[in-house]
């Protein structure tokens, strides 16, 4: 963990030192700790602009988790111990603008775990219209997962992921801006039955003269929808208010609604951002998901998960961002800053191993421009 | 047109794409699982402990017709004969750990077969006068073995079942047969009973979870054992049992008087010898604590006991190889 983030300290200082014209190189890390687990997460940019009509961009990334109490962990019970993992992603992307109000981004992805690698690939295209008053957007994703088990040999599932999207935004006004999206997915297995289940979770099957622990086992697809309006309204210069509503709906009988809302206020000559904010959650169990499933001798129900992120959910998040940015510190022309703290409750009240789950998430990051 | 390139170039961790180097199968009604950590150990060495496996339950095995103890239970009654070495062994092995536990682990309890139907719609106990029966049929002593000519044979009425010790002798012999052919760092697991040998990948002793006998998932576990070069075996009242009349009823059952164990929970016996960590869990179950720690003192085992108020007993040998993660769950007593 600590020789990751000190690779991308470095990494970050060595390309910012070779960068020229408008670059820009970007470090961070973020942070996600609760009662389980902690995930460091240490990341680098860098964005050369060359004199040439091409513009190279580096990333690295790498998420480092840990579970609690890594010294209490058993070897032989292999499904709940399996606590530490690192993933290392590699990112090709091409941009272009064949005119002044189109921009069109294609994207690859390759990331890699010890048991599960995922290749991507994302097209988007976007344009300004009604004199750039508005942006309307569409992007296609497909993504292929491939995903075994490091434990035991036998289980290896493959999973191939349509995506699509539409946006728009609309600038209403000068202080009002208005962002409706709608998107669609659509999930489907590869080459085994059920590879939307996780290899190492499993379920209670009870019956009255015995208790099975059987794999969970989802729908072979998985269709989502997803909606989302939001609202910006600045009053004056130094505050904006953010209001935003998302309904979630898919084949599994899952539903949910996010409200959320924030305030932005701005000082020091808008140097200084603050952001706080809340937002909740509510959504509604899988039409299979059961805690434990009480079954009749010998019968194991053909759907199953006791996974608690297809139970029934209620969630609130509070926070808070800062950023400060300021030009011509040093040998840069700016350098930002940002740090950010949340915390999230959550409440799962269908699942009764651990029906309340709370969590800290903290980031900072530093952006300087060269 | 502006084109933009994004690229980054990452070394993958070593061992990324490696292939998992851990196997498993069903044999003798179980799962066996085998896991190699070090250099050494590849699947042709876990074929092998799975055919032991398949060979102990082949000679070893009282359901399977055909099978030599099979045929020593059909002939009751009638003089002894010959029978297989290995099976000769294991007979021979069982007597002795019968004699250690004065009768708590008995090779003749197979006499109680059928008596408790754990699986019947609406499960009782049996009456007393059954249980009487079964009972006076199950005595070791009627078990005759001749070293000499490696003979056996049962008083009539008498039913010998392995099936207390067999997965114990083949982890033991799979132990045996991974350090003839140089492996050295690994973990077997049959249907619960752990053999660790060496090192984790990590380089450290295996740590070894027990189970939570009251646990709410069938992985949750109250407590580790760091183990190396021996083996852990867990006998609990959790795997099968039904309540009756507000009694709970389970399925280890005192060879002496045809009824469940009431001291404790679970019993985890950590041995070098498999076998003897295979009988000695299923005999401490149904022995006082005072008695029990004589046997672990006497044998050199260690052992970790959660009686039946959910309170964990353990021998002093472990020290700090022993850690507790939290006290087991509270949850029905086995009274």
């Amino acid at each position: 963990m600590r020789a990751a983030a000190t690779s991308a300290v470095l990494l970050s200082l060595l390309l910012a030192g070779v960068a020229h014209g408008q670059s820009d190189a970007d470090a961070r890390v973020d942070i996600y700790v609760d009662g389980d687990m902690t995930v460091v997460a240490p990341a680098a940019s860098l964005h050369l602009e060359t004199d040439a009509p091409v513009d190279v961009d580096i990333t690295w990334q790498a998420n480092v988790l840990s579970g609690a109490t890594p010294l209490l962990t058993a070897d032989v019970i292999s499904s709940a111990t399996r606590v530490d993992d690192v993933r290392h992603a590699i990112d090709l992307g091409l941009s272009g603008q064949p005119d002044p109000l189109t921009t069109m981004t294609g994207n690859a992805r390759v990331s890699v775990e010890k048991d599960y690698a995922v290749i991507a690939g994302t097209f988007a295209v976007q344009r300004e219209v009604a004199q750039r008053m508005a942006v309307l957007s569409a992007s296609y994703t497909a993504l292929f997962e491939h995903a075994w088990t490091s434990h035991h040999d036998g289980t290896k599932q493959s999973a191939m992921t349509h995506r699509a999207d539409v946006g728009s935004s609309f600038i209403l006004s000068r202080s009002t801006r208005l962002a409706v999206t709608v998107s669609g997915l659509l999930h489907a297995c590869g080459d085994v039955i059920g590879c939307h289940a996780n290899p190492y979770r499993y379920v209670l099957v009870i019956s009255p003269d015995d208790v099975l622990a059987v794999r969970e086992l989802h729908p072979d697809r998985r269709a989502r929808v997803a909606a989302k309006v939001k609202v910006s309204q600045a009053f004056g210069r130094h505050v904006a208010l953010h209001a935003g509503y998302r309904f979630y709906a898919d084949s599994w009988a899952i539903t949910g609604h996010t409200a959320e809302l924030d305030v932005g206020l701005a000082g020091l000559d808008e140097r200084l951002l603050l952001r706080l904010g809340g937002r909740m959650t509510r959504q509604t169990a899988a039409s299979f998901y059961e805690a434990k499933y009480d079954a009749e001798p010998g019968l194991v129900p053909g759907l199953r998960t006791g996974d608690r992120e297809l139970s029934g959910l209620w969630s609130w998040r509070v926070g808070g961002r800062v950023e400060g940015a300021w030009l011509g510190v040093g040998p840069f022309l700016r350098v930002a800053m940002s740090i950010r703290v949340h915390h999230t409750w959550y409440l799962y009240p269908d699942f009764p191993w651990a029906p309340r789950r709370n969590a800290w998430v903290g980031g900072f990051g530093i952006d300087a421009e060269y | 047109m502006r084109t933009l390139i994004l690229l980054v170039l990452l070394s993958l961790p070593q061992g990324a794409w490696a292939a998992p180097r851990a196997w498993s199968a069903e044999v003798m009604a179980t799962r066996i699982d085998v896991q190699f950590a070090g250099g050494t150990g590849t699947e042709a060495d876990a074929q092998a402990v799975f055919q032991i496996f398949r060979d102990v339950d082949a000679v070893a095995s009282e359901w399977k017709d055909g099978s030599p103890l099979a045929a020593l239970n059909a002939r009751a009654g009638q003089p002894a004969e010959p029978v297989p070495a290995e099976l000769f062994s294991l007979l021979q092995r069982s007597v002795e750990l019968a004699r250690i536990t004065a009768g708590a682990f008995d090779p003749t309890w197979a006499a109680l077969w059928g008596l408790w139907d754990f699986r019947a719609a609406s499960p009782a106990p049996p009456s007393p006068e059954d249980r009487a029966a079964r009972v006076a049929r199950i005595d070791w002593t009627k078990l005759a073995l001749d070293a000499g000519g490696k003979t056996a044979g049962i008083q009539e009425g008498v039913v010998v079942g392995l099936g207390g010790i067999a997965k114990g002798w083949a982890l033991d012999r799979s132990v045996a047969l991974l350090a003839a052919r140089g492996v050295t760092d690994y973990v077997l697991s049959a249907g619960g009973q752990v053999y660790a040998v060496g090192q984790t990948a990590a380089g450290r002793p295996w740590n070894v979870g027990i189970r939570d006998p009251r646990g709410a998932r069938w992985d949750d576990y109250f407590a580790i054992v760091s183990v190396s070069g021996a083996s852990v075996s867990t006998s609990g009242d959790y795997e099968r049992w039904f309540e009756h009349d507000g009694v709970r009823y389970h399925h280890i059952l005192d060879p002496r008087t045809g009824l469940p164990g009431r001291l404790f929970r679970s019993v985890t016996v950590i041995s070098p010898d498999a076998t003897e960590a295979d009988a000695l869990s299923t005999a401490l179950m149904l022995l006082p604590l005072e008695d029990g720690m004589r046997i672990a003192k006497e044998q050199e085992v260690d052992a970790v006991w959660v009686d039946a108020e959910g309170v964990v007993h353990r021998t002093p040998g472990l020290g700090s190889r022993y850690v507790e993660r939290h006290p087991p769950a509270q949850g029905p007593s086995t009274d």
